[in-house]
């Protein structure tokens, strides 16, 4: 019979192997996983010591267990899990009774992309191979334990579900606070996790029972599915900055008793635990009889979420931004174009700082590949704000792309009433855990009346019930109408939220500013049509977070509600705003030479001195006559060392300004023929992570007026020379941190010396010198940004 | 706002070596107390029994790093610390983040944390003094200097159990993740050595970027 968690008593697991095979004499800088090999035997008593102490779980000593491990080691997977599950099941049947095996499976030593360097797939594919051996090997249920990022553990947690039908058990470890070294906060974990389809999930190591109690208090309330606790056994009592631990098998079991009695279900121990502690808590907990009283509906409601933060619908209005879509924005178009996310990642922190809760993300052209487009874009995003995703697009294979991707539980934008798109929809929703808004829509299109939107909704929410989606989980949008158009239609849709909301008890979702197309003064409709939608108990609006007249309603109302007490956010925010300028603001009426606005790092100001210039000269004539000039003189200034790179930086970013003010003339005359931007290709080179230096010398470059093709870090050779090619670029600017990675930079100058022939290659990064630079093979050595500059400009 | 020493580190980072400007100096104190409050700063230590070979230290007859400027390093030391530290992954981020907005941010910033990634150390290195009963540190001592690979961080964070118990790993290319991270051997010896050395025992060379400006660390 297969393991299955007991539902009438508490589940015992074993306490910790490093713990014991330290006392066996294993030092510090020791593989355990070797010793499944060299020492079976040792494992199996260790294995047989705690299950005569009573644990109904031992897990193998397959912690570290994985690819990488057995590549450093130049052993095959297989010799590090195959011994050690079949020493755990040796032990078992050795002890008789219904006992299991558990696969055990820790972090993979790496971190992932954006801030590490390992992809999403290719961790997935790393524990894969890892739970694809150990079920071959006979484990009978798997656990994720002590995993810190979110992220990781998700890729673990779908490689466990894709690669075998085993239960799944998972476990992360917290610090005091509440957080995990990555920043992923309890709620986080829990909603990722119950979307994922874990038998259980809950807390290990790091702490010791004492330090966990509020942490079990505060899980209990969040989760709906069994709880698995490991503590340590207390906190490392520190000799030699690295310890042994404080807490006494007896002491152990008392708190074990106690997480018991609260509704933990499984209990077990991680470092510093022995059999003695796991015989004193079998003890102590065998007078726990409470019955679970099975998977509750989802405690935490209707909620999203990244890593560190959790968007609940229902208790406060929600505000989903709107900016993250091409359509209508031919900027944004020509970004997605050229692959470049810049433009999303600064649209993206200026929606959060405008307000918005969550960010809707649409990538849609019809000539990209939206699938990567939109699962690239997320990626990028999570990497600099941390707001839940509303993914939106109408292509399946992009919504799954991005789902997969996601770090947390997203929101998917969107399925409606129709039968292909409730089959297509729904399954990605199930498999990634994440909720969905649901479009009152169907093969008749969209009902006149309120009911029938309801009839839609509610047709919606039971497709996605059967095949197991939490009810919580699907948000309905009513559908807002143009009123221009279709006047009646408003009403009509403010009913529907209100029938969706009392009659299905679901949260909803407007997208409000459709509503004053076609009218004039749009802002006066659409900040009533959303004070009336929200008095019909919406939930959350789609809508721009910059829109200060809607911003405001939302502020207001939440006064009115009595949301905001004592009205004291509305007062900060208005009242501040009303008192702030700018941070090097400029005295009123005094006017700015575009020199010294540039000189200063002045980007307003800069802007409005190029537009008046715009009276008197053409555009070529301004940046050749008073950008350049003005640029090059803070250039001198700096290498001078008597103004600094920030300084140099902002100057840069301030002549940016004036080329954005200029874009529209300069475009005019460039189709005139009358100049054209100088291409850079520039590169972090392959094994390089560093990026700072690189992306310093895209912003001045880019404010020196070069077009900078930018392929970001790590990047393949091959890469760098299909870029270089593919733009006609003559110039290619690589960087390298490391001097293990000035290797990886000859390899790519090799490669774009045979595949473009007359491309011209500048090298610079922290580590390099001109002697480096020669090995390499490079044209140029560039110890700085306005070095590259310099060099660049003399090559054109 | 950033502490004194700290503050002239950061502007010394950023090529402004000699006096702060005032204005630079303000930045930094505003740009300091935001990545104090976005750090998670994390050390683990430990200290080995180590026998230096021609090439190799051995810690504790079970594990070497390898490196003949490390074992010239340690010469003379019979026990020496491994360490490991962090300032967290939210620093990695709150950079990936101000280089998409805020450039001029972005690198006072990572100029900051690399002034509190040593002045972590430093913290460290009283501790582990106070632990050392008698014994002299010597200088830090990291893989990539002179001709330890970088690879041999490996070993140090596998023997801290440096990724449970500070979240810090490498990628493929062994470089530490977060960026804000040091590993480093320190050398206890039973008599107080000269300074640090300076340049010439230096393992970054010509690559420094100090002395790329004509200037020195000043270790």
């Amino acid at each position: 019979m297969g393991f299955k968690i007991p539902d009438n008593r508490i589940l015992i697991f074993d306490g910790a192997m490093g713990t014991m095979l330290q006392e066996r004499g294993l030092k510090a800088g020791q593989f355990p996983e070797l010793l499944n090999i060299t020492s079976a035997e040792l494992i199996e008593d260790i294995h047989r010591e705690y299950l005569e102490a009573g644990a109904d779980v031992v897990s193998a000593n397959t912690f570290g267990a994985n690819l990488f491990k057995a590549e450093s080691v130049g052993r095959p997977l297989e010799d590090l899990i195959v011994p050690a599950v079949k020493a755990a099941h040796r032990a078992v049947s050795a002890c008789g009774g219904r006992k299991f095996v558990a696969l055990d499976i820790g972090p993979c030593g790496r971190v992932l992309q954006p801030t590490g360097d390992l992809s999403f797939e290719e961790a997935v594919e790393l524990f894969a191979r890892t739970v694809r051996v150990g079920s071959e090997a006979g484990a009978d249920l798997i656990l994720l334990e002590t995993f810190t990022d979110l992220y990781e553990l998700k890729a673990a947690v779908l490689a466990a579900r894709e690669n075998s039908s085993l239960p799944v058990l998972a476990t992360m470890s917290f610090e005091e606070n509440g957080s995990s070294f990555f920043g992923t906060g309890l709620e986080s974990m829990v909603l990722t996790l119950e979307g994922l389809g874990v038998q259980a999930l809950g807390l290990n190591c790091s702490l010791g029972p004492k330090q966990l109690v509020p942490l079990v208090e505060k899980i209990m309330a969040l989760s709906s599915l069994p709880v698995i606790l490991q503590p340590n056994a207390g906190l490392p009592v520190v000799r030699d900055g690295v310890g042994g631990y404080d807490v006494t098998p007896g002491e152990f079991a008392l708190y074990a008793r106690d997480f018991a009695r609260q509704g933990v279900r499984i209990v077990g121990g991680c470092c510093g635990t022995t059999p003695r502690h796991i015989a004193e808590t079998r003890g102590a907990v065998e007078e726990v009889t409470s019955a679970w009283p099975g998977v509750a509906s989802r405690k935490l409601g209707s909620a999203i979420c990244t890593p560190s933060k959790v968007v609940r619908f229902g208790d406060d209005a929600v505000i989903i931004g709107e900016r993250l879509n091409p359509t209508g924005k031919r900027a944004l178009q020509e970004a997605l174009r050229a692959g470049d996310v810049g433009y999303l990642l600064r649209e993206a922190v200026k929606q959060q700082e405008q307000g918005a809760h969550v960010l809707d993300l649409n990538v849609g052209l019809p000539d990209i590949d939206e699938a990567a487009m939109l699962a690239r874009a997320a990626r990028e995003i999570q990497g600099v704000v941390d707001l839940p995703l509303q993914l939106d697009s109408s292509n399946c294979a992009a919504l799954e792309a991005a789902a997969r991707c996601y770090n947390g539980k997203p929101l998917i934008n969107s399925v409606n009433g129709k039968k292909e798109s409730l089959e297509m929809v729904l399954p990605i929703v199930k498999k990634y855990g994440a909720a969905v808004l649901g479009l009152t829509l169907d093969d008749d299109g969209i009902s006149e009346t309120a009911e029938g939107r309801l009839a839609v909704a509610r047709r919606i929410v039971e497709a996605a019930e059967a095949i197991g989606i939490p009810r919580q989980d699907v948000l309905i949008d009513c559908l807002v109408m143009t009123a221009s158009a279709q006047q009646r239609q408003a009403a009509e849709t403010l009913r529907a939220v209100s029938l969706v909301k009392e009659e299905l008890g679901l949260k909803t979702v407007l997208g409000v500013s459709n509503v004053s197309f076609g009218l004039p003064r749009r802002p006066a409709v659409n900040r009533t049509m959303l004070a009336m939608a929200l008095a019909h108990g919406l939930d959350a609006a789609i809508m721009n977070p910059g829109d200060e007249g809607m911003a405001e309603t939302v502020a207001a109302w939440r006064v009115l509600t009595a949301r905001d007490e004592g009205a004291s956010q509305y007062i900060s925010r208005f009242a501040v705003l009303e008192n702030s300028g700018q941070r090097e603001a400029v005295a009123a009426g005094e006017k700015i030479s575009l020199a010294h606005a540039v000189a200063r790092g002045l980007k307003d100001e800069a802007a409005r001195a190029a537009r008046e210039l715009l009276a008197a000269m053409p555009p070529l004539e301004i940046i050749e006559k008073e950008i350049v000039p003005a640029l090059d003189v803070v250039g001198r200034e700096y290498e001078a060392q008597r103004l600094f790179l920030p300084q140099l930086i902002k100057s840069a970013e301030a002549a940016k300004s004036c080329f954005d003010a200029l874009r529209g003339a300069l475009e005019r005359s460039v189709d005139e023929g009358t100049g054209k931007k100088q291409k850079i290709v520039i590169a972090t080179v392959y094994g390089d992570i560093h990026d700072i230096g690189k992306n310093i010398v895209k912003v001045i470059m880019q404010n020196y007026n070069f077009e900078v093709i930018d392929l970001g870090r790590d990047v393949p050779p091959q890469r760098v020379a299909e870029a270089a090619a593919a733009s006609g670029t003559k110039l290619v600017g690589l960087s390298a941190l490391m001097t293990t990675t000035v290797a990886s930079m000859k390899e790519t100058i090799e490669l774009l010396r045979e595949k473009c022939p007359g491309v011209r290659i500048i090298v610079g990064g922290a580590v390099l010198t001109q002697e480096l630079a020669e090995f390499a093979g490079a044209d140029f050595y560039a110890r700085d940004a306005m070095e590259s500059v310099r060099l660049a400009k003399a090559i054109d | 706002m950033a502490p004194d020493s700290c503050r002239a580190e950061a502007a010394r980072f950023l090529g402004a070596g000699g006096a702060v400007p005032p204005e630079l100096a303000a930045r930094i104190d505003e740009l300091y107390t935001i990545l104090l409050e976005h750090a998670l700063p994390r050390t683990v230590w430990k200290i080995f029994d180590v026998e230096c070979t021609e090439d190799a230290v051995i810690f504790d007859g079970v594990f070497s790093i390898r490196g003949k400027s490390l074992a010239q390093h340690l010469r003379g030391c019979g026990r020496a610390v491994l360490l490991a530290a962090t300032l967290g992954v939210g620093v990695d981020r709150l950079v990936a983040r101000l280089q998409a907005t805020a450039m001029d941010d972005a690198v006072v910033l990572n100029a900051c944390a690399a002034a509190e990634i040593e002045a972590l150390c430093d913290r460290a290195e009283v501790e582990i003094a106070g632990a050392a009963a008698g014994g002299f540190l010597t200088a830090r001592y990291s893989p990539g200097y002179g001709d330890v690979p970088l690879s041999e961080s490996q070993k140090i964070l596998a023997t801290l159990e440096a990724g449970k118990r500070t979240g810090v790993t490498l990628t493929r290319t062994n470089l530490l993740v977060p960026f804000k991270s040091v590993t480093a051997v320190i050398g206890i010896s039973g008599e107080k050595r000269e300074g640090g050395g300076g340049c010439p025992q230096c393992g970054l060379q010509e690559s420094c970027p100090f002395r790329k400006r004509g200037g020195s660390c000043g270790l």
